[in-house]
């Protein structure tokens, strides 16, 4: 109810602006809807959202030539349902989760004191990076998991950004968190967290499954522990970026938090009674230092960019397990360790190239996904390819994206897949978008694509501009 | 004698052709000189898309402009709001999406696209300075106007293999173009359908471009033009085009 309120609250402080501050208050935004149906009928125990809608309310104002504001709403409304008591039947807003949010929210100071300083303070994107989507530079905004098929967004988040732009060819950036955000993650779980926990409580799953009669063993407490809210805890960026010899350049250090919490404790109990087994997980997510670089430019006309991270974890990551010996009943602490303090590198090389004939390519090579991490075993090689057809002055768009992975190189037939997703865009009006698609998913062994294969569907989506 | 005649027949042919080249060369430096007259200009836009049936559709912009630098800031509609096109040289353009929120290079190999469903291409609106890329030649001439071949020099990036120019010998403004892609195929023919003295510039205020295989055309009227306004260099670069109005 109190989402709700917000929203309504959110939606009439956005119309009326215009009223309340002036006529050049500019208000935006889109709507957008998608509809989903799973080809695989085997598969339809999956936990799936049929639909999935988006309502992006933004307001704009230029106070004065050196000063802007800038707000934007989002509501989320998923196809599944909100009710789960009898009581909930009689409430409306319980009929579909609705998820309304505060996205952007910044103020800008443009020329700061002197010409060129521009600061931007409040919750915003700091869109890092010159790949296509696939960004390992781009670690101060949470990832946002929320729709897996929206690959490569990320919410904004509180920050203070200060930008110096010395001259054209070079500038400067500041930028302070004052605490991290951990990633959002679906509604319906198409996702889970917590791979690492998996592997690191399969040892006592068997023990735990082999209990003797009578023995209850209770669903686990999960804490997410995100880092104090304190100037040590916050996070830390600069970055130079220019142009030098007509490439586009940047080089960037972070220093921060993953945004997918790990596990640190697991704590398996006996109750006093001997005939209950619970189990507490603490989760952390890990400190890192990461060193960034990007660079773009053009050759035989065509587009490039080297986009690239190294993570250097503060510490590793180490599983403290305390279970008790069922026999003896005598608790003990074993460590596993889930990755050490080394290394690991992610990056992506991509072109693009458009043909006389209105025919656009990107192609992508990526070592490391936004959810992988933590060591290099973990980070794995992708291609991506995007086929763009334009016809009747870009009223008809087919596209083809096709993506692929191995996860294994010494074994292959075993560790891979791929992602076909061909779509068909009509923009039958101004700002007015129609698109039908599919996915076709496939793969072997336990990777990204393999975990996406229940959802092999067709899908309609809307979007009108406002 | 008849050595004579020839030598001088010879030289009266090279010397003619060298009058007609210098010519050429002039008069397209003058075509030159008008394309973007003055120090700077700022002004709005209205492109308005055209079908083959008759349908239409409406782009309203905003241009800024200083020596060889230019903006394009999309204001209407709504899905194209907030997108900038920054043209800093022939070689070096980019786009902002605000969806996005960043700043794309656009590579040479999409110059020739047209910009965003008009019939325009980023090469077009970017156009500065033909006598870079092309060597004239005069097609014909008479007291008002001249016609001007222009053909792509060799190993240079001219979006197209040929132009055919018409100038007014007057303004130096072209009144037509006809436009061959490098397979040498007439693609597209622009025509200033009016135009003003604005600021002491002759200034085309209506430009209909025709794509000749789908009968698809666009129709741009500039308004609110100033020249000479001041603009400083600083407008033009990445960080302004994002918050640009």
């Amino acid at each position: 109810m109190k989402n709700i309120l917000f929203l309504m609250l959110l939606v009439s402080f956005l119309f009326s602006a215009n009223t309340l501050f002036s006529d050049d208050t500019e208000i935006g935004g889109f709507l957008k809807s998608d509809y989903r149906f799973l080809v695989d009928k085997d598969k339809e125990d999956v936990p799936f959202n049929d639909t999935f809608s988006n309502l992006h309310i933004k307001l704009h104002k230029d106070v004065s030539d050196n000063i802007a504001i800038e707000a934007s709403g989002e509501t989320r409304v998923y196809g599944m349902t909100g009710v789960s008591t009898p009581a909930d039947m009689s409430d409306p807003n319980k009929q579909y989760v609705v998820d309304p949010m505060l996205w952007e929210m910044y103020v800008d100071f443009y020329d700061l004191g002197i010409e060129g300083i521009d600061l931007r303070i409040g919750k915003q994107i700091i869109a890092w990076g010159k790949a296509d989507r696939i960004n390992p530079t781009a670690n101060l905004n949470s990832d946002d998991f929320s729709d897996i098929f929206n690959f490569g967004e990320q919410i904004p988040t509180f920050a203070t950004k200060l930008n110096y732009e010395l001259n054209e060819e070079f500038a400067i950036e500041l930028i302070w968190l004052p605490t991290m955000k951990p990633a959002l993650m679906p509604r319906d779980a198409s996702i889970q967290m917590g791979g690492e926990l998996k592997s690191v409580l399969a040892p006592y799953q068997e023990k735990l499954g082999s209990l003797p009669a009578g023995m209850v063993v209770t669903n686990p407490t999960v804490r997410v522990n995100t880092p104090e809210y304190d100037l040590r805890h916050s996070m830390q960026a600069v970055k130079i970026k220019g142009t030098l010899f007509e490439i586009d350049y940047s080089l960037s250090y972070l220093h921060g938090y993953d945004d997918i919490p790990t596990p640190e404790k697991v704590n398996i109990s006996l109750t006093t009674d001997g005939n209950t087994v619970n189990t507490e997980i603490d989760m952390n997510f890990f400190e890192y230092n990461v060193l960034g670089m990007d660079f773009a430019g053009e050759l035989a006309g065509m587009g490039w960019w080297i986009e690239s991270a190294l993570f250097l974890p503060v510490d590793g990551v180490n599983v403290a397990v305390t279970a008790p010996d069922f026999t003896t009943g005598q608790s003990n602490t074993q460590h596993t360790e889930i990755f050490d303090d080394s290394p690991y590198v992610k990056a992506t090389i991509g072109i693009d190239y458009t043909f006389s004939w209105s025919m656009y390519i990107n192609l992508q090579y990526a070592h490391g996904l936004p959810m992988e991490r933590g060591k290099e075993e973990n980070i794995n090689d992708y291609i991506f390819a995007r086929i763009e057809q334009k016809f009747n002055h870009d009223k008809l768009k087919l596209i083809m994206n096709l993506a692929g992975g191995i996860t294994n190189k010494d074994d292959i037939e075993n560790n891979y897949g791929y992602l076909v997703n061909p779509e068909l865009k009509w923009f039958p009006y101004d700002s007015t978008e129609l698109t039908l698609g599919g996915d076709i998913i496939g793969g072997k062994g336990n990777n990204f694509f393999t975990s996406l294969e229940s959802y092999e569907m067709l899908y309609i989506q809307a979007k009108v501009n406002f | 004698m008849n050595k004579t005649m020839i030598l001088t027949g010879i030289m009266t042919f090279l010397f003619t052709i060298t009058i007609f080249a210098g010519n050429a060369d002039n008069y397209l430096k003058k075509v030159d000189e008008m394309i973007d007259p003055g120090k700077d200009m700022t002004g709005t836009v209205k492109m308005v898309l055209i079908d083959k049936s008759g349908k239409s559709e409406e782009r309203d912009m905003k241009t800024y402009r200083k020596g060889e630098k230019k903006i394009f800031f999309f204001q209407k509609p709504a899905g194209v709001k907030g997108v900038a096109f920054l043209s800093l040289s022939d070689s070096k353009m980019y786009i902002y999406m605000p969806a996005f929120k960043k700043i794309r290079r656009i590579a040479s190999s999409a110059k020739n696209e047209n910009f965003m469903g008009t019939d325009m291409s980023y090469e077009d609106l970017a156009e500065t300075n033909y006598s870079k890329k092309y060597t004239p030649t005069i097609v014909s001439e008479t007291d008002k106007y001249v016609v001007l071949k222009l053909t792509a020099k060799k190993g240079g990036d001219a979006a197209y293999s040929k132009l055919i120019i018409k100038a007014d010998k007057k303004t130096w403004l072209r009144k037509s173009i006809d436009l061959y892609n490098k397979a040498g195929k007439l693609v597209k023919k622009m025509k200033v359908t009016k135009s003003s003295i604005i600021g002491g510039y002759p200034t085309p205020s209506e430009i209909l471009m025709k794509d000749i295989s789908s009968g698809h055309s666009t129709k741009m009227v500039m308004n609110n033009i100033k020249y000479d306004s001041g603009l400083k260099s600083s407008l033009f670069s990445k960080r302004k085009i994002k918050r640009i109005k």
